[in-house]
């Protein structure tokens, strides 16, 4: 039914479409070249939303545009027609299109708002934000970004609560689940519960009661009556008494093996109900079932014609237990979900209203809120009038890992725009057998029904392509012999441009004999002879070959195509991409990898917080806060920072006679010494310097110090392997700009950011990745499957370990039908065995999904490799390796890429030359406040006020600010009682000259504002005046006051010189208490 | 934009330089007398460059100069009533909002604080009454309830005339009435956007006298401006016509000399392309330099690297004073007075030298204070931290009374916002923080501005809670900032707004990307849309608004332009105005604008490391300890160098406060439970031990948080009768207990050390009297963890030493009991083992090691992943 791909429709500006695509199909070239096409259609760039899976896929796309955009303004016509007709444009159209293609570039960069491309959550977060009031949210309420740590606090102080209200509802409900639980899986239970918030709130919307009404949905599930103690039920009824009895007193006469079980049957009549039911359940039944002999030869013979009473005594206590056992598990189920569901709402709720304390939301919170926003009758229609772009071309990509509820909203949203709108568009991409994200709730059933929902509504034909543009043709071929057999696959094609391009592929089963643990010799001496280092684990084993084929037989070997230049080459450590299903045994093909001097970035968790070097700097601000850690203290000692030897660390720490101190006070006593080695002087030098520094420079500025005094770059380039130094260079830089980013924060301390360090190192979500080494991508990426969704590489290594998928247990089962509202069951599971017969179906089902999950995965880790592919997992118990294994007998698939011809020359790394720069600026002394001059500038001010031409000051507010309020009133009647004096009258009497300025501005010829305090025309003379109104001018003599002030005064006679040609200038300095000391004439 | 005087262009590379030009030009007569002449500049600064470019330009000994003024603070100059304080304002809106009830719970702070500026905002433009009838006649009833809320925002807040921009519009008419009189030219540059009341303003003037207003203008003589105009004003005719016809004018690019791009793939590569850069015009004698800190990040990390080279930066884009370290003093200080003294909380505080005096004088004792927090697991509550600071010092330390008696006297009833403020400053009198505060500049500003916020609110007397009251706090130390002006430098960080007409040498723009140029602005309460319809200034306006800022800037100089192409493995797509020149620039002359070249930056050279390697130290028989228990033997097996760091160093790990209890304590609690419960001589009927056994858990767990004490006491007591039983199995076979926690030693002479004592603390020691009359002990060692790994170390006793060396040292044979698990039975060590042999190897190999032997960092990968050594062994770094 899909059609294989037709891209003049697929591309069409008028029309919507559906794309099932494969893994290097293409899709960005589609989804990007669509855009264009409606761009040239007349599509005004605000109309179109592109939304895609990740933001580093909307960035690339975003990306991708500029530079076709780019190539339309600035390319040649024959190139641009070309490229049109590579987009299906017809030919007649093209030259009418041209100007318009030319002009988009300036369009799309000059567009306001331009094209959205976004996530998903992006998006959500901005409709959010511009309709607070109708979401209830706080104004541009910030996204949480560490919900793990909100959560577990917000659970602690919850548990806690609870224990100590044992009598309240949660509290019994805590007694009983860490009863039937224990602690571990309770947690397990609780935290599966928050990951299925949505889930729950979607469920139950619009209940009042949502416990209750989860719970009265659950019931007529179960078994009718769950009150009756079954087992007591069972022994209160003689019956079945009788019949354990008449079974016993039969077996008696049996076999062996039956005659040894008959007596424990019948000792079981004496026990109390609970011991007997668990003697039945073990000598009656066997492993809860019921056994598949009913006789052996020997009873049946014995019992001859009461062998019938025999089978139907036995069949009935049989089909008894069975139901008993079904009926406990029902109470099991029932107690559960009370109790659990009790305690996971109160847990949400609690988690819900700590992060309205600190007005935060996460992203459940956005997308459950934009959801219910967008499917708003009340809301939606303003929502529209709020948004800035009025959307009308919808672009989806990745849609394989939508979630039912953001279909919901988003196929609400689209039945209103068609509505509004016919000439909308939607062209939606995906692959369902890249779905791998169930676990954040991706389900890729969507991907099927939204496909039909806009072939109903949109008219959008469904097209398929199988084409693959990223794999060569051996990668092809050995891939689809792995999923021939899973529904709906079909097998893939190259490219014809990748016609010759060679591939190699390897399959690695790793055996591991059982050997007896090694054969010790005599008692191993530890100082001579290391453990030899385990190996009875094939992903030990694993690890080990993992680095030694990369090591010798594929890198600087295995000739690879560059991207860039399209030219064989060696390959680099930066070609090969490896994958893992699971972080567990990351750590292990890290040593291996570091063993063999492989450079490498991993995902492990905190990946940056884990390297050395980062552990190394967080030591060493620790021993700045806490010197007395020794463990800190000697951890910085032997970093490269100080790189102090054994010696110097026995010097500081072991016991000597010679000291009664240890750790850092010694480090202090010996540095004082002349002997002391120089590693531990300049580290004590230093540590103490940088010391002082804390609590006064910000964390990245005291970081900077440290990475500039301590001269860290350098010292770690010369300590670290060559290969290695790349990678660490690029962590140090990473963990700068960690503290860069924390000190944005608010209220930051230096132990505030440790103590943030450490709790991000364990929160697998925000823990920072590792630097990327500055020469690209030099080192072998070491990822998860899902991390590697939409990356490629020439060479894919599959680690398998022995990794393998258990079933989830104490979780939430929540199915959600693609297309439905809501899921159509909640409740919560425990062991695997006791999921109960009414809910098996649903547990079928996601089975199944978790199936297709799985293939899925192995589909997208294999097709991330362009030449390379290796595969390698426990031998036995690795799943998959044992399904390329056999998918691959008999293939002959090459195992090498051809040798790339010559070792490729490293470049040669150029040092770079050192910036110099002549030193600028200053720093002021901070201005201490004086009392002296305070006083001077508020009576300053009064003058200015008071002395005709008066300016308007402001003075209460002066006095204010200066602290002077008190002293105002006295300071002004000072200045009055100045302003009045007699012999100032001249000065100061409008009778008495021509005109006067108070603070007269002159501008000076190198630009410099001056500002005269008083001047003072008269007919026949000017005069300026300078105040001195400060009380610590008063006691000088006038001789030393104009000592001090000539070269001012001489300054502003050359200034009013250039001003008053024809008239003599005079000056005087004017004191507060009146006295007027004119500056000599020169 | 209406023009409301003359909107002129003028060319040449600065705009100031230009109007300076025009002005003396058409004032001649004047001269040297300007100050009749009004000047309207965009800010003070720029009105400092302006006055002496003017000075310069007119090559005069001395001029008066013309008033030179920001338009606002000419009208404020003259206004003679006061407005009422924003924070006033706000707190007055929050009464408003605070008995809104559909609302919901969204916090009315925040939503206060947009609204005011909104507010602000309507009554630039003149809108406001009729704001909702506009609204309504727009949408109809869609925004009701944003139109509801403007409407009470409104009447609550500017209909009295007290707000700022009312009072401004006052101003504005003061100055046109005095003006009547004695009407004078008015010149401006430079303004960027005007509202309303100022474009009324200005026409009004130009009714009276002229009034000159200028832009930047794209004069052709100028190729390298015309080059930007072509790039940014211009999208017709297409591209490459524009191209052309540019490079038909202008063989050569102007732009090459005079710009350099640096798209850096990360942080730092930025940063030191920036500040090489800033070096290099340095060198060249280039004084003036903007920095225009578009990504604030980046531009940090700028300033600190020229710092290194004591280029100094005044930055004039201050901080928000949450993010200083005083606030953050202040913080930690309420934190201590609200919940009790969280210890991370009280540690930072002792370990801030913004109060309690001398820092010096109190570290030592604080560092023990600590350490002794630590020991004692103590997170919080001044009653325990008393005891212990009795237990730990002579006396009570000052430091820690000072803070106590502050928190006593801090009351924590309702209150209005001021008294909490004074409560707050009474406190920190207390503990004297108020004198080192004043003398921190940053300090100095965040006491500054909680007096102002004191005092404007003064009469307002709602009341509020601690909580409320701090979110308040918060929320004001956020929207505040404090500019560092202890740096006086001609190179400036700033902001492309606060640079407008100003005059640089040079100036580089960090962070170039599309997320910062333009700026995007933040959703408010209206759409683009609406605005527009509304009159309120919107995106467009504002991108063009920093374009022509932009423009003003690289008219002026030499320029560079940075960002971040790639951010965290993302590409980051660069400013669209970035993208436009590039393009322009590549049709027009075939090339790319030169790429910035970056240099190291400086450090303090230090005699380097050698490589790193395997360590392998020796130590002298002094340097060994005398005595040695079973981990510390088992350390020596699985690596020599661990045993190194542990026994001979003798470095433990600190514990911290903080950590929650783990498996460890409820190990130690069993151990403590199982020991009073064998010392007690239980009595062996069943019911009976099981009664005590279950007390005994009872007391021991007692003394435990709510949650672990329920926890362990539930897991444990669905052992109980699995131990009991257990235990009396053994009794039925004739084991007596003996003792528990018992030690043994064993005094051994090793050749080169002397005399050494071996020694250990065994859990359990029973006893029987077996078949044959003779006298059997076994040691007994109580375990948590799985049976399966204890099962795995019996298998190879020579490596697992533990078992055996107790075995050795009581004479006794020897088992593990595994305890977590049902049935609980002893795992008994072989009785053939050869534990004479594993125990003397011990001393054995401390001969060895005394006689020089090597102590490798040698472990294996399961131990090292543990290992608390790492960091000193340094295993990952080694060259092979
Ligand atoms: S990390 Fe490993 S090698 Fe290093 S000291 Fe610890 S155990 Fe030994």
């Amino acid at each position: 039914m899909n059609k294989p791909l037709d891209n003049t429709v697929a591309l069409s500006p008028t029309r919507s479409s559906v794309v099932e695509a494969c893994a290097g199909s293409g899709k960005t070239w589609l989804l990007v070249s669509r855009m264009i096409r409606l761009l040239l259609a007349g599509a005004k760039p605000s109309e179109l939303l592109a939304i895609t899976f990740t933001r580093k896929a909307a960035q690339e796309m975003t990306d991708r545009l500029h530079e076709w955009l780019r190539v339309l303004a600035l390319e040649d016509d024959t190139t641009v027609r070309q490229f049109l007709r590579d987009r299906e444009i017809p030919e007649s159209e093209i030259d009418a299109l041209l100007p318009r293609a030319r002009g988009l570039l300036e369009t799309v960069l000059t567009s306001q708002p331009g094209p959205t491309v976004t996530t998903f959550h992006g998006w959500f977060l901005d409709l959010l934000k511009r309709a607070p009031l109708e979401a209830g949210l706080p104004w541009g309420a910030p996204l949480l970004e560490r919900e793990k740590q909100l959560q577990n606090e917000g659970r602690d102080a919850l548990l806690a609560r609870w224990a100590a209200a044992p009598e309240s509802p949660e509290g019994a409900a805590l007694r009983v689940l860490l009863t039937d639980l224990g602690e571990h899986n309770l947690r397990a239970l609780l935290s599966h519960f928050m990951q299925a918030r949505a889930e729950w709130w979607a469920y139950t919307d619009g209940q009042t009661d949502p416990v209750a009404f989860a719970l009265a949905q659950l019931r007529p599930g179960l078994y009718e009556d769950l009150d009756t103690d079954p087992v007591a039920a069972f022994w209160s009824d003689d019956l079945m008494a009788a019949r354990v009895k008449r079974v016993g007193v039969s077996l008696e006469k049996g076999g062996k093996s039956e005659q040894a079980r008959a007596p424990e049957i019948q000792r079981s009549l004496n026990l109390p109900p609970d011991d007997a039911h668990a003697v039945l359940m073990k000598y009656l039944m066997t492993a809860g079932q019921r056994r598949k002999k009913q006789a052996t030869k020997e009873l049946e013979k014995a019992l001859g014609a009461e062998l019938d009473t025999y089978l139907r005594d036995l069949d009935a206590l049989e089909t008894a237990l069975e139901t008993l056992t079904a009926i406990q598990t029902d109470i099991r189920i029932w107690n559960l979900n009370r109790h659990g569901l009790l305690l996971g709402h109160a847990l949400v709720q609690g988690y819900q209203e700590a992060k309205a304390q600190q007005g935060m939301i996460d992203f459940t919170d956005a997308e459950w809120l934009a959801c219910r926003l967008l499917q708003s009758e009340e809301h939606a229609p303003g929502l529209a009038l709020k948004l800035d772009a009025r959307y009308r071309h919808l672009l989806l990509d990745e849609f394989q890992d939508t979630n039912p509820l953001q279909w919901q909203a988003l196929s609400t949203w689209l039945m209103e725009a068609r509505a509004a709108d016919s000439a909308m568009t939607v062209f939606m991409v995906g692959d369902p057998k890249q779905a791998i994200y169930r676990f954040r709730r991706g389900e890729a059933r969507v991907f099927t029904a939204a496909a039909e929902f806009l072939r109903t509504h949109f008219d959008a034909p469904l097209f398929s392509t199988t084409m693959t543009r990223r794999l060569s043709p051996a990668v092809v071929q050995a891939i689809n012999p792995v999923f021939a057999a899973v529904e709906g696959f079909a097998a893939h094609s190259h490219a014809p441009a990748n016609e010759t391009r060679p591939g190699a592929l390897r399959c690695l089963p790793i055996h591991v004999e059982k050997t007896e643990s090694h054969v010790t010799f005599g008692l191993r001496n530890p100082l001579t002879t290391p453990l030899p280092e385990a190996e009875d684990r094939a992903v030990h084993v694993e690890a080990k070959t993992f680095a030694e084929v990369l090591h010798d037989e594929v890198l600087g070997r295995w000739g690879v195509v560059d991207k860039h230049t399209k030219q064989t080459r060696p390959a680099r450590a930066g070609d090969v991409m490896a994958l893992v299903k699971k972080r567990t045994h990351l750590h292990l093909y890290e040593r291996a990898l570091e063993a063999a001097g492989i450079p490498f970035i991993t995902s492990r968790r905190g990946g940056l917080l884990h390297a050395l070097e980062a552990r190394d700097v967080i030591s060493l601000l620790e021993t700045l806060l806490l010197p007395h850690a020794d463990l800190k203290l000697a951890h910085t000692l032997k970093s490269p920072v100080f790189a102090c030897s054994d010696e110097d660390l026995l010097a500081v720490f072991a016991p000597s006679p010679a000291h009664e101190t240890r750790g850092w006070k010694r480090l202090n006593t010996l540095a004082g010494q002349v002997d002391c080695p120089p590693t531990l002087t300049r580290a004590a030098r230093l540590l103490n310097h940088w010391r002082t520094r804390i609590g006064r420079l910000p964390v990245h500025d005291l970081l900077d110090h440290i990475y500039f005094e301590g001269d860290l770059e350098a010292r770690y380039a010369a300590a670290a392997p060559a290969a290695m130094r790349p990678q660490i260079a690029a962590n140090l830089r990473a963990f700068m700009q960690l503290a860069l980013t924390q000190d944005g924060g608010r209220y930051p301390t230096l132990a505030g950011f440790i103590r943030e360090l450490a709790s991000l190192t364990d929160d697998a979500d925000a823990a920072p990745g590792e630097g990327l080494a500055a020469d690209g991508e030099n080192a072998v990426r070491l990822i998860t499957i899902h991390g590697s969704k939409g990356l490629e590489a020439p060479i894919v290594w599959l680690l398998g370990g022995s990794d393998h998928a258990r079933g989830d247990s104490y979780s939430v089962l929540a199915p959600w039908p693609p297309t439905a509202p809501q899921p159509e069951h909640f409740s919560l599971f425990g062991k695997q065995d006791e999921r109960g017969a009414w809910r098996e179906p649903w547990f079928v089902e996601e089975a199944e999904l978790a199936q297709r999950e799985s293939d899925n995965l192995l589909y997208v880790a294999l097709t991330r490799a362009e030449q390379g592919l290796i595969v390698s997992g426990a031998a036995d118990k690795s799943a998959w390796l044992q399904r390329v294994d056999v998918a691959w007998q008999g293939m002959e698939l090459p195992v090498d890429l051809p040798l790339a011809a010559s070792p490729e020359a490293l470049p040669r790394v150029t040092a770079l030359p050192h910036m110099t720069a002549p030193p600028i600026g200053q720093r002021l002394a901070p201005a201490t406040a004086n009392l002296a001059a305070a006083s001077g500038e508020l009576f300053h001010a009064c003058l200015e006020h008071h002395a005709p031409p008066s300016a308007t000051r402001d003075l209460p507010a002066l006095a204010t600010r200066l602290g002077m309020t008190a002293e105002l009133n006295r300071i002004e009647a000072d200045a009055r009682a100045l302003l009045a004096q007699p012999h100032l009258a001249r000065f100061f009497d409008p009778a008495q000259y021509q005109t006067a300025h108070n603070e007269l501005a002159l501008l000076d010829a190198g630009g410099r504002m001056q500002r005269l305090d008083r001047v003072v025309e008269f007919d026949d003379a000017v005069w300026i005046i300078d105040y001195k109104t400060g009380d610590d001018s008063l006691g000088l003599p006038d001789d030393l006051l104009t000592e001090r002030h000539r070269p001012q005064l001489l300054n502003y006679l050359t200034l009013l010189a250039g001003l008053y040609l024809d008239k003599p200038i005079h000056t005087a300095l004017l004191l507060a208490d009146g006295r007027l000391i004119p500056l000599p004439a020169q | 934009m209406e023009n409301p005087g003359r909107l002129e262009t003028l060319g040449g590379p600065s705009l100031p330089h230009a109007v300076a030009h025009a002005l003396l030009a058409q004032y001649a007569d004047r001269l040297p007398d300007l100050s009749g002449l009004t000047v309207l500049v965009p800010n003070h600064r720029a009105g400092q460059d302006f006055a002496r470019v003017l000075a310069q330009t007119a090559g005069r000994p001395v001029l008066i100069p013309p008033k030179i003024t920001p338009l606002k603070s000419w009208a404020q100059s003259v206004a003679v009533d006061h407005s009422e304080p924003q924070s006033r304002r706000l707190a007055r809106l929050h009464g408003v909002l605070r008995h809104i009830d559909w609302l919901g719970k969204i916090d009315r702070w925040a939503l206060a604080n947009e609204l005011l500026a909104l507010a602000d905002e309507l009554s630039a433009a003149r809108l406001g009454g009729e704001i909702a009838s506009q609204i309504r006649a727009l949408h109809a009833d869609t925004l009701d309830r944003e139109t509801a809320l403007i409407e009470a925002v409104w009447q609550a807040l500017n209909n009295d005339g007290t707000d700022p921009q009312a009072r401004y519009a006052r101003g504005l008419d003061a100055i046109l009435e005095h003006r009547t009189s004695a009407p004078q030219p008015i010149v401006g540059y430079a303004l960027g956007l005007l509202t309303a009341v100022e474009q009324l303003f200005l026409s009004r003037c130009a009714e009276q006298a002229p009034v000159r207003l200028f832009e930047l203008g794209a004069e052709t003589a100028d190729a390298y401006n015309f080059t930007l105009h072509q790039a940014w004003r211009m999208t017709e005719p297409p591209l490459r016509e524009r191209a052309a016809t540019l490079a038909a004018h202008h063989p050569e690019s102007p732009a090459l000399e005079r710009m350099t791009l640096f798209p850096a793939p990360h942080l730092e590569a930025e940063a030191r392309a920036v500040a090489t850069w800033v070096a290099n015009q340095l060198q060249v004698g280039t004084r003036t330099i903007a920095l225009i800190a578009l990504d604030r990040e980046t531009a940090r990390r700028v300033r600190a690297l020229l710092d290194r080279m004591d280029v100094l930066v005044a930055d004039e884009t201050g901080w928000t004073l949450s993010t200083t370290a005083v606030a953050a003093v202040i913080d930690r200080w309420l934190e201590c007075v609200s919940s009790d003294f969280p210890h991370i909380e009280l540690l930072d505080l002792l370990k801030s030298p913004f109060l309690l005096g001398e820092l010096a004088e109190r570290q030592d004792q604080v560092l023990q204070f600590e350490l002794a927090l630590r020991r004692q697991g103590i997170s919080h509550g001044m009653t325990d931290m008393l005891r212990l600071a009795h237990a730990q010092f002579d006396e009570l330390p000052s430091w820690l009374a000072l803070l106590f008696g502050a928190k006593q006297n801090f009351a924590q009833n309702r209150a209005p916002l001021t008294i909490w403020l004074t409560r707050l400053n009474d406190s920190l009198v207390e503990i004297q923080a108020i004198d080192p505060l004043k003398a921190d500049a940053a300090g100095a500003s965040v006491l500054d501005t909680l007096e102002t916020l004191r005092r404007d609110l003064a009469d307002d007397t709602e009341k509020y809670s601690f909580g409320e009251w701090r979110r308040w706090l918060n929320l004001a130390l956020e929207s505040a900032s404090f500019i560092d002006e202890s740096v006086v430098s001609p190179i400036v960080l700033t902001s492309l707004p606060a640079a407008r007409g100003r005059v640089f040498e040079a100036v580089a723009i960090i962070g170039a990307d599309a997320q910062h140029l333009p700026a995007r602005p933040a959703p408010g309460l209206f759409s683009q849309a609406t605005r527009a319809h509304l009159g309120l200034p919107t995106a467009s306006d504002e991108v063009d608004a920093a374009t022509t800022d932009l423009m003003h800037l690289l008219a002026q100089g030499p320029a560079l332009i940075s960002w971040r192409a790639w951010n965290n493995d993302e590409p980051n797509p660069a400013s669209p105005l970035v993208l436009r020149l590039q393009a322009l620039h590549h049709a027009a002359w075939g090339s790319d604008l030169p790429e910035q070249a970056s240099g190291e930056p400086p450090t303090q050279p230090s005699p380097l490391p050698g490589a790193s390697a395997q360590p392998a130290p020796t130590v002298f028989a002094e340097q060994l300890p005398r005595r040695y228990s079973p981990t510390a033997y088992q350390t020596l097996l699985d690596c020599p160098y661990r045993f190194f760091v542990s026994s001979v160093l003798g470095i433990r790990e600190l514990d911290e406060a903080d950590d929650a209890l783990d498996k460890s304590d409820y190990g130690n609690a069993l151990h403590r439970i199982l020991n009073t419960f064998h010392d007690s001589a239980p009595p062996t009927k069943r019911d009976a031990a099981l009664t005590l056994l279950s007390e005994i858990s009872i007391a021991e767990f007692a003394t435990l948080p709510a949650y672990t004490a329920t926890a362990w006491h539930i897991r444990w007591a669905s052992i109980q009768p699995a131990y009991i039983d257990g235990w009396l199995d053994w009794v039925a076979q004739g084991w007596r207990y003996q003792s528990g926690e018992a030690a043994v030693e064993m005094p051994f002479n090793v050749a080169g050390i002397g005399d050494i004592t071996l020694h250990g603390r065994v859990d359990r020691v029973d006893g029987r009297i077996d078949q044959n009359g003779g006298d059997a002990r076994t040691v007994i060692d109580y375990k948590t963890g799985a049976a399966a790994g204890l099962k795995k170390k019996l298998k190879d006793p020579s490596e697992a030493v533990q078992l055996p060396f107790y075995a050795w040292l009581a004479d006794a044979a020897a088992a593990y009991l595994p305890i977590n698990d049902t049935p609980v039975a002893l795992l008994e060590l072989d009785g053939e083992t050869d534990v004479d042999a594993i125990s003397r190897r011990l001393p054995e190999l401390l001969g060895a090691i005394a006689a020089g032997g090597m102590l490798e960092a040698n472990g294996v990968d399961t131990v090292c992943q543990y290992c608390e050594a790492r960091g000193l062994c340094r295993k990952g770094m080694w060259h092979e």
